[in-house]
């Protein structure tokens, strides 16, 4: 049985997400892809991604977060396990998806 | 200490600013720096190794400024940037003892040039370390004295403000933030100074939060070269939100002295690109940063931050401009306009990034 967790981005990792890389600054897109998302996707079948409640979120920090696990995983595969939801945030969730797409895209061409 | 409920917004505003300012100082005392709404690590500027200010100090240079320190007009960008390259060159280059800078005859700063001044300041004291010693004349003019102590400019040259009449009531409010790390937090924080002047849509809010983070991780991975033998501050970055109360204007600005935008891009683009766009002027490589994502990965998951300074100009309701200068050439962009170049001969060092706006009276 599939198992479906919830993860809000805003209150459990933070408010301020930042830039792309951990060496740019705090809360960045690695350090999220890295420590949270990898880890979840290890422990759960299919998870949601609650963007909703944060100050915003940067390219390069939905790039690094979500674009890269259409490299690893391939973007069919993404879609079938990860949601991501955000009430304020719409257009987060649309570069979110652009980015694994472009990721995917990528990895398969090289 | 109950704070009073009495006095306008403006006041009632002013008084948390000062409680927060005792608040750090009295915390600076035990070592600690306050500052984006929290404690944390003091910010370190990382100079260059490569650099290093030689030879043995001589003389004293007095360096008058001019009358109107402005970017608007071409005379006077030209003069601002001209006083900027001489502070430079005197302190890191020629090595004078004592660099005096003369306000007496200014009468007008804007607060883009102010910030760039002060940028300047600091990265010199940052090389000099005390052997060139920066000082200089307070203003005449008391509006040109409001704006550079609330930017700080006479606490980096290690002075003490200027005192104003107490009836003087200055027109502007001026917040300035300085790093070298993307901390989306003081973007925030920045915001927060400012959401009396500007009642932002939440979207806008977050769009403009967007846009400056951005612009941290641009400075990040683009500005700084680690092989220049300039006398960068790496990372360095300075950001700042002031508002006319008089105008009824509110800007936002972002500044970094890294290599500037377009000699970034054209860095990173083959040599039969650019000896094909020889022809191109700064200005345009501007706008097409701007306009379009440019990345030297070939990957369309790169170059998308410079989008974002538009977009958030494009996607609000409020009458504003995005202004972005750097080396020799400018842009600037309203909502529904078309973009109008402008290209210079004195260059500017680094990249400098405005949004102006001018919001809606409320109803």
């Amino acid at each position: 049985m599939a198992s479906e967790f919830v993860y809000k981005v805003a209150s459990e990792f933070s408010r301020y997400p930042g830039g792309r890389l951990r060496s740019h600054g705090e809360f960045s897109g690695q350090a999220f892809r890295e420590d949270v998302v990898l880890s979840l996707l290890h422990a759960h079948d299919k998870i949601i991604f609650d963007l909703s409640g944060s100050a915003g979120y940067s390219s390069g920090f939905l790039d690094e977060a979500f674009g890269e696990l259409g490299a690893i995983f391939g973007v069919s595969e993404v879609r079938r396990r990860i949601k991501l939801i955000a009430t304020d945030d719409a257009e987060a969730i649309e570069i979110a998806w652009e980015r694994i797409k472009d990721a995917s895209h990528e990895a398969n061409k090289g | 200490m109950a704070r009073s409920q009495q006095g306008n917004p403006r006041d009632r505003w002013r008084q948390t600013l000062l409680a927060q300012e005792r608040g750090r100082r009295r915390n600076e005392r035990k070592g600690r720096i306050y500052s984006s709404g929290k404690w944390r690590p003091e910010h370190r500027p990382i100079v260059n190794p490569r650099f290093r200010v030689k030879g043995k100090g001589h003389g004293t240079l007095r360096i008058e400024l001019p009358e109107k320190l402005d970017f608007l007009d071409f005379s006077d960008r030209d003069a601002a940037l001209i006083l900027v390259a001489k502070i430079k060159k005197a302190a890191l280059y020629e090595r004078h003892k004592r660099i005096v800078l003369d306000f007496s005859a200014v009468k007008y700063v804007s607060a883009d040039v102010a910030l760039i001044l002060l940028a300047e300041i600091q990265r010199c004291r940052t090389y000099c370390k005390g052997k060139t010693y920066l000082t200089g004349t307070y203003p005449k003019e008391h509006a040109v004295s409001s704006l550079l102590n609330e930017i700080g400019f006479f606490n980096a040259l290690g002075v003490k403000g200027p005192k104003l009449p107490a009836t003087y009531s200055s027109r502007t409010y001026l917040k300035i933030e300085r790093e070298n790390k993307t901390l989306a937090s003081v973007a925030d924080n920045l915001l927060d100074c400012f959401c009396e002047e500007v009642n932002f849509d939440p979207d806008d809010r977050k769009r403009l939060h967007v846009a400056l983070i951005e612009c941290m991780d641009n400075v990040f991975q683009h500005a700084y070269s680690g092989d220049s033998p300039d006398p960068h501050l790496y990372k360095e970055w300075w950001m700042a939100g002031y508002a006319d109360h008089k105008e009824g204007l509110v800007s936002f600005v972002f500044y970094d002295q890294g290599a500037g935008i377009p000699k970034t891009i054209k860095s990173r683009k083959s040599r039969r690109v650019t000896d094909f766009l020889n022809s191109w002027s700064d200005s345009r490589w501007i706008e097409r940063a701007i306009r379009k994502p440019i990345s030297r990965h070939d990957s369309r998951r790169r170059g998308h931050g410079l989008e974002k300074l538009k977009k958030f100009l494009e996607r609000t309701d409020m009458s504003g401009t995005l202004r972005v200068m750097a080396n020799r050439g400018e842009v600037v962009l309203a909502a529904g306009g078309s973009p109008i170049f402008n290209d210079f001969s004195t260059p500017l060092e680094g990249s400098l990034i405005v949004w102006t706006l001018k919001p809606l009276q409320s109803a």
